[in-house]
């Protein structure tokens, strides 16, 4: 299993099926996310910037993604694993 | 979706039934003692392993009477699963044993059901003053401890002052249990609608309170349920869907309130085998087809709570798809 450091959170995923993950906070939350979530979660736990995050996500899995899309499903990610 | 997860998320071993307490809500086979014999648990955890479980527990009985812990302790030190925890009375804690266990790790869960004579009468004995001393002894060494209370009777009114000696012991989670009525004399330690209310509304006042996590099943209503189509949470029943326990005796089963409905059994098959047989895992992984509750249907909560509990339903209404007893929603 891999896992994935945002901030003070330790996330740790594996694959599911059908390009689904499932992720794990140590804080005892779970998800699952597709490919292009995960790929975004790893780029934002090595700092990159949210607009990077975008353009490689879109260029990526060919999307037109605006940067307020991808930073909601972030945050609604993150944000819920913080409470 | 699919209805169960590729493996199970959440693990737990009852490695030995026996036990020194005396507990008045145990549910605890007492008529014959089983340790897993040290060869298969150590097949069995490298299997869940495999198998990327992220969650373990290790439960008894009372885990520390186990007669290979030394080889076991090793053992979790040493497995690649995020989150272990051993769950235990608190009582029987070995400093020698502990120190050889990585903080960073391994976290304990310590049973503490009230005040001391309130703790102490549910318990069966004089414990509660060597309890905190193990919960103590394991904070001075680093490990995360987090205490299980369950609720009954005798204790819902005093989870004030539990609160407050964890925060003073520098505890990290209270998680208040609901109590099962696996037989007829817990009936009489269970609370009532409006006890539970009334618990609930006490509950409330502290669980913003940032010195302190506390858990408590009806959280779940506080989460979203599904944000879109590729986030969801899983809550509610998990037997079989993303959980697996496996009993002293090698039996694998979905819940360990309803022990009676076994999957399979470790000294007869692998693991993975025993949860990819769909067909012995029917009872759980149907349940939102098989639910009789219409209302429960229509609540907005039915797809994170899937019917709440169905060892409830099953024991105070004998029915597995009946309606949840303890919810407060309906």
């Amino acid at each position: 299993m891999d896992k994935i450091i945002i901030g003070k959170n330790i996330f740790w995923y594996r694959f599911e099926y059908q390009n689904k993950y499932l992720l794990y906070s140590t804080k005892g939350y779970f998800y699952i996310i597709n490919d292009i979530i995960l790929d975004s979660l790893i780029l934002l736990s090595k700092n990159v910037n949210n607009i990077i995050i975008k353009d490689t996500i879109n260029q990526k899995y060919n999307l037109n993604l605006s940067q307020s899309q991808l930073e909601d499903r972030l945050k609604t990610i993150c944000g819920v694993f913080n409470k | 979706m699919n209805k169960k997860f590729r493996t199970p998320i959440y693990a737990s071993v009852d490695i030995t039934n026996k036990c020194n307490l005396n507990c008045i809500h145990c549910r605890n086979d007492k008529s014959k003692f089983i340790d897993v014999e040290y060869n298969k648990l150590d097949g069995i955890l490298t299997e869940l392993e495999e198998m990327e479980v992220f969650f373990l527990s290790i439960v008894g009985g009372e885990p520390f009477l186990y007669k290979d812990i030394d080889r076991l302790l090793i053992k979790l030190n040493n497995l690649n699963i995020p989150k272990i925890t051993i769950v235990t009375n608190g009582t029987m804690i070995n400093i020698k044993q502990i120190i050889k266990l990585n903080p960073h790790k391994i976290k304990f869960i310590i049973s503490l059901d009230g005040p001391e004579s309130i703790h102490n009468f549910i318990r069966g004995k004089n414990i509660y003053t060597d309890v905190l001393k193990s919960i103590k002894l394991l904070i001075d060494n680093h490990f995360s401890v987090a205490i299980n209370y369950t609720i009954m009777k005798p204790n819902f009114k005093h989870i004030r002052e539990i609160i407050e000696v964890a925060k003073k012991l520098k505890i990290n989670k209270i998680n208040f249990l609901k109590l099962f009525p696996v037989h007829s004399e817990i009936y009489s330690l269970m609370l009532s609608k409006e006890e539970t209310e009334e618990l609930y509304r006490t509950y409330d006042q502290y669980k913003n309170d940032n010195k302190i996590k506390l858990s408590f099943e009806k959280d779940y209503l506080d989460y979203p349920e599904y944000i879109d189509d590729d986030v969801c949470f899983s809550v509610g029943c998990r037997a079989g869907i993303s959980q697996i326990n496996i009993l002293s005796n090698g039996d694998v089963v979905g819940c360990k309130l309803l022990p009676q409905i076994i999957s399979g059994n470790i000294y007869k098959d692998r693991l993975i085998d025993i949860w990819n047989n769909d067909s012995a895992w029917e009872l759980y992984r149907k349940i939102d087809e098989n639910i009789k509750d219409d209302i429960c249907k229509d609540c907005k909560y039915f797809s994170a709570c899937r019917g709440g509990c169905r060892a409830l339903s099953f024991y105070v209404n004998n029915d597995l798809y009946g309606k949840d007893p303890n919810c407060t929603i309906r």
